[in-house]
C-alpha cells in the first residue's frame, strides 16, 4: 500500500475481450452503411466534377475517394465484427469496438443514469438494434451497435433491472 | 402502489416571486445598452429637419419598455424542494431543477448591481449537456442571495452566514477561513499564462502578415518608405508589443482577481475575486472531485501555477466558475491544492513515468511534422516559390520542437494514491489532474495500431466533473489495467485475463 500500491500488481496484467460477439447480421448492415457512404461519394463527385465542372481535369480526387472508399466496403464490415464484442455482468457492462483506433470501455451499472434502445434505417432492415448506455459522463457513454433486435430488447430490460438495483443519482 | 396526482395545488405550494424591484433600474438600461446600435443608427439616419422625430422617440423607448416587460415576465419560486423559474416574453419558459441537484452558486455583480446592492445568482446543476443546467436569477439583493444560497447549499453553514449584510459583495463572510488571498506580485504571472500569450503572439502574425505584404512587392519605394518611417513602424511595433505582451495581461490579471480571496467554509469552498464586476463562486465541498493544477511551460518557468476545481455543477464551457486560484506561485498553488483535496501526496509525490515507448512516441510525434515541414519547405523553395532566408526559420523551429518533446516527455507521469488518482501531460499546456478514486464512473482504453504495436494505450477515467474525464496518454497498457484495477476495486477486475492466456500471447 502507499503512493505506489499499483506496482506489484503491474507485472502481466490485460484485460480479456468481451464475451459475446455482436450479431453475425452486423456485418452486412455495416457493409450496407459503407455503400451508401459510396454511392454518396460517387453522387456528390459526380455533381461536382461532371454536372458543375468544378474539378476540371482534377476527377481522379473522385475516383480516388471511390476506390478507397471501395475497399473500406468490403474490409471494414470483416474488421469491426472482429473487433465489436460487449459483456454484462452483474456489476458492470464492457465493450470493445472500434476500426482503426480500438476502445474498450468499463461503466458500472451503479452509475447508468438511461439506457436506450435504437433501431436506425438501415440497422431495421437486417432487424438489429443498438443499446446505449449513458452516465452522468459524457465521454462514457457505451453504445453496442449490431445487437440482434431481440438481444437488444433483452439486454435494456436487464441493464434497467441490475441498474435500479443500486441507488444514487449516478453523479 | 398510490401516488398522488401530479398536477392539482399542492399542499405546501409557494407563492411566486419576483426580482428585486431595484431591477426596475437596471432592465432599461441594460435593454437601452442591448439596443444602442439600433437607437444609433435611428438618429443617424434620421432625417435633419426632426420630421420623424416621434419614429426616434420611439426606437428609443422601446427598449426601455422591453425592459421593463422583461422584469414583469419573470419570476421563480422555491417549493416542495424545486427551483421554479420562469423567464420570457414571447417565448415562455419554465424550468425547474430538485434542490439537491444544485451543485454551485455563483454571485456575479456589474459595477451597475453594485451601486444599487445587486447581485445576480447562478445555480449550476449536475446536468452535464452544455448550458442546459444552469439557472440564473439576474437581480437580487445581496443579503437575499445569501439567505438563498444558505437554502440552496444546505450545510451547517445556514446558520453561521448571518453577519453578511455589512460585507461588501466581492469579500467572503468573516465566517470562512481564508485559504489563500491575492499578491499582488502574482500579477507577473498574467502575462505568461495561455490566455496571456494570445494577444502577443497575434501580433507577431499581424506584423509577419504585413512584413510579406511589403516583402512580397520587394519594391520599398512603391510605398514611399524611407528609413526614417521603417524606423518608426519598427518603434511602434515595440511599444505595442511591450503593450499587449506585458502591460494589457497584467492589467486584465488585476481587474479579474482584484480582492481574489480563497475561504473555506463550512460546506462549500468560496472564491472571491474581481475589480469592477464582483464575483463570488461557492463550490459545494461534498462535490469537488478533484484538482487540476495548469503548469503550462512559460509559467512552470516563472515558477507560477494555477488552480481548478473539477467538480459536478460546472458547466463543460464555463470553466471560469471552476477557477480556485489565478496564477499563483508555485508554493501558494501546492498549498491550497492540498487543502483542498484533504491530503498532500497526490500534489506533490513524484509521477510514474510512462517508459521509452511512450518517449519515443512524444519525439517522434513532435519531430516528424517539424521535418515534413522542413522537406516541404525546401522543395518550394528549390522550386523559387519560397524566399531561401525564410529557411533559416526551421533549425529554430526544430529546436522548439525538441524542447517541447524533452519537456513533454518530462512531464508524462500518472500515480494512483489511496484516495486519488493523478495524471499529468502536456508541456505548453500541461496539467497535473487529480481526481478522487471514488469519483471515477467508469473507464476507456483507447489505442491505435501504434500504440498496440509498442503496447501503450490512453487510459480515461471518466466523472461527472469537470471536463467530464481525466486522461493518461500513452500509458503501458500494464499499468494502464493495473491502475483502473486498483483505483475502483471490483470493477475492471472481472474482465482481467486468465494469467495462462497473457503467457500464450
Amino acid at each position: 500500500m502507499g503512493l505506489t500500491r499499483c506496482l506489484a500488481l503491474a507485472e502481466g496484467l490485460a484485460l480479456r475481450p468481451p464475451a459475446h460477439r455482436v450479431s453475425p447480421r452486423a456485418r452486412w448492415m455495416w457493409m450496407a452503411g459503407e455503400v451508401v457512404y459510396l454511392a454518396v461519394i460517387i453522387v456528390g463527385g459526380l455533381i461536382v466534377g461532371e454536372f458543375w465542372n468544378w474539378l476540371g481535369d482534377r476527377m481522379w480526387i473522385v475516383y480516388g475517394l471511390a476506390a478507397a472508399q471501395a475497399i473500406a466496403v468490403f474490409v471494414s464490415p470483416f474488421v469491426r465484427f472482429h473487433v465489436h464484442r460487449w459483456e454484462v455482468t452483474d456489476t458492470a457492462a464492457y465493450t470493445q469496438a472500434g476500426l482503426w483506433s480500438i476502445t474498450r470501455q468499463i461503466a458500472p451499472l451503479s452509475r447508468i443514469q438511461t439506457v436506450n434502445v435504437d433501431e436506425g434505417a438501415i440497422s431495421r432492415l437486417f432487424k438489429l438494434a443498438s443499446v446505449t448506455i449513458t452516465t452522468a459522463s459524457s465521454v462514457a457513454d457505451i453504445e453496442i451497435s449490431g445487437l440482434d433486435r431481440d438481444v437488444a430488447a433483452a439486454l435494456a430490460s436487464e441493464l434497467t433491472v441490475k441498474a435500479d438495483l443500486e441507488s444514487g443519482d449516478g453523479t | 402502489m398510490s401516488e398522488p396526482p401530479v398536477s392539482g395545488p399542492a399542499v405546501g405550494e409557494q407563492p411566486w416571486q419576483r426580482l428585486d424591484r431595484r431591477m426596475l433600474i437596471v432592465e432599461p438600461i441594460r435593454a437601452i445598452k442591448d439596443f444602442f446600435p439600433l437607437i444609433i443608427a435611428a438618429f443617424l439616419f434620421g432625417r435633419s429637419d426632426f420630421s420623424d422625430l416621434p419614429w426616434q422617440l420611439l426606437v428609443a423607448v422601446f427598449p426601455i419598455g422591453w425592459g421593463l416587460l422583461r422584469f414583469w415576465a419573470t419570476r421563480f419560486r422555491i417549493s416542495e424542494g424545486r427551483l421554479e423559474l420562469q423567464t420570457g416574453l414571447l417565448n415562455r419558459q419554465r424550468r425547474s431543477t430538485s434542490l439537491d441537484r444544485i451543485r454551485t452558486v455563483d454571485f456575479t455583480a456589474s459595477p451597475l448591481h453594485r451601486v444599487l446592492g445587486l447581485t445576480s445568482v447562478k445555480m449550476g446543476t449536475g446536468i452535464s449537456s452544455v448550458g442546459d443546467g444552469d439557472l440564473v436569477l439576474d437581480g437580487l439583493a445581496k443579503e437575499r442571495a445569501e439567505q438563498m444560497r444558505s437554502e440552496l447549499l444546505a450545510g451547517p453553514s445556514a446558520q453561521e452566514i448571518e453577519e453578511t449584510a455589512g460585507s461588501d459583495l466581492g469579500q467572503a463572510p468573516r465566517t470562512g477561513e481564508i485559504v489563500a488571498q491575492l499578491d499582488p506580485k502574482w500579477a507577473k504571472y498574467g502575462p505568461l499564462t495561455t490566455t496571456g500569450l494570445v494577444a502577443p503572439l497575434s501580433l507577431i502574425g499581424f506584423l509577419i502578415y504585413l512584413g510579406s505584404e511589403f516583402g512580397s512587392s520587394a519594391d520599398f519605394t512603391k510605398y514611399r518608405l524611407d528609413s526614417l518611417a521603417i524606423g518608426l513602424i519598427a518603434f511602434i511595433s515595440v511599444v505595442l508589443f511591450f503593450v499587449l505582451a506585458i502591460v494589457v495581461p497584467i492589467a486584465g490579471y488585476l481587474v479579474a482577481n482584484w480582492g481574489f480571496r480563497l475561504t473555506r467554509e463550512p460546506a462549500a469552498w468560496s472564491v472571491s475575486r474581481g475589480l469592477f464586476t464582483t464575483r463570488r463562486t461557492h463550490l459545494d465541498r461534498e462535490r469537488v472531485a478533484g484538482v487540476s493544477i495548469g503548469e503550462e511551460l512559460p509559467l512552470r518557468l516563472a515558477g507560477g501555477a494555477r488552480l481548478s476545481a473539477i467538480s459536478t455543477g460546472i458547466n463543460l464551457l464555463s470553466d471560469d466558475s471552476s477557477v480556485l486560484l489565478p496564477a499563483a506561485s508555485r508554493g501558494v498553488v501546492d498549498k491550497a491544492a492540498a487543502e483542498v483535496l484533504g491530503v498532500q501526496s497526490p500534489v506533490s509525490a513524484q509521477l510514474r513515468k510512462h517508459g521509452s515507448a511512450a518517449a519515443t512516441r512524444r519525439w517522434t510525434r513532435a519531430l516528424i511534422p517539424v521535418l515534413g515541414l522542413a522537406v516541404a519547405a525546401g522543395v518550394a523553395t528549390w522550386l523559387g516559390y519560397l524566399p531561401t532566408w525564410l529557411l533559416l526559420a526551421l533549425p529554430v523551429l526544430l529546436v522548439l520542437a525538441a524542447v517541447v518533446a524533452w519537456d513533454r516527455v518530462r512531464m508524462l507521469g500518472h500515480l494512483l494514491t489511496e484516495s486519488h488518482l493523478v495524471f499529468r501531460s502536456g508541456s505548453l499546456s500541461c496539467d497535473r489532474e487529480i481526481l478522487r478514486t471514488d469519483q471515477i464512473i467508469g473507464w476507456n482504453f483507447t489505442s491505435n495500431p501504434f500504440q498496440r504495436r509498442v503496447g501503450l494505450a490512453n487510459l480515461v477515467a471518466t466523472t461527472a466533473g469537470g471536463s467530464q474525464s481525466i486522461t493518461a496518454i500513452d500509458i503501458p497498457l500494464e499499468a494502464a489495467v493495473a491502475v483502473a484495477n486498483e483505483a475502483v476495486p471490483g470493477l475492471a477486475s472481472q474482465f482481467l485475463a486468465e494469467p495462462t492466456i497473457t503467457k500464450t500471447t
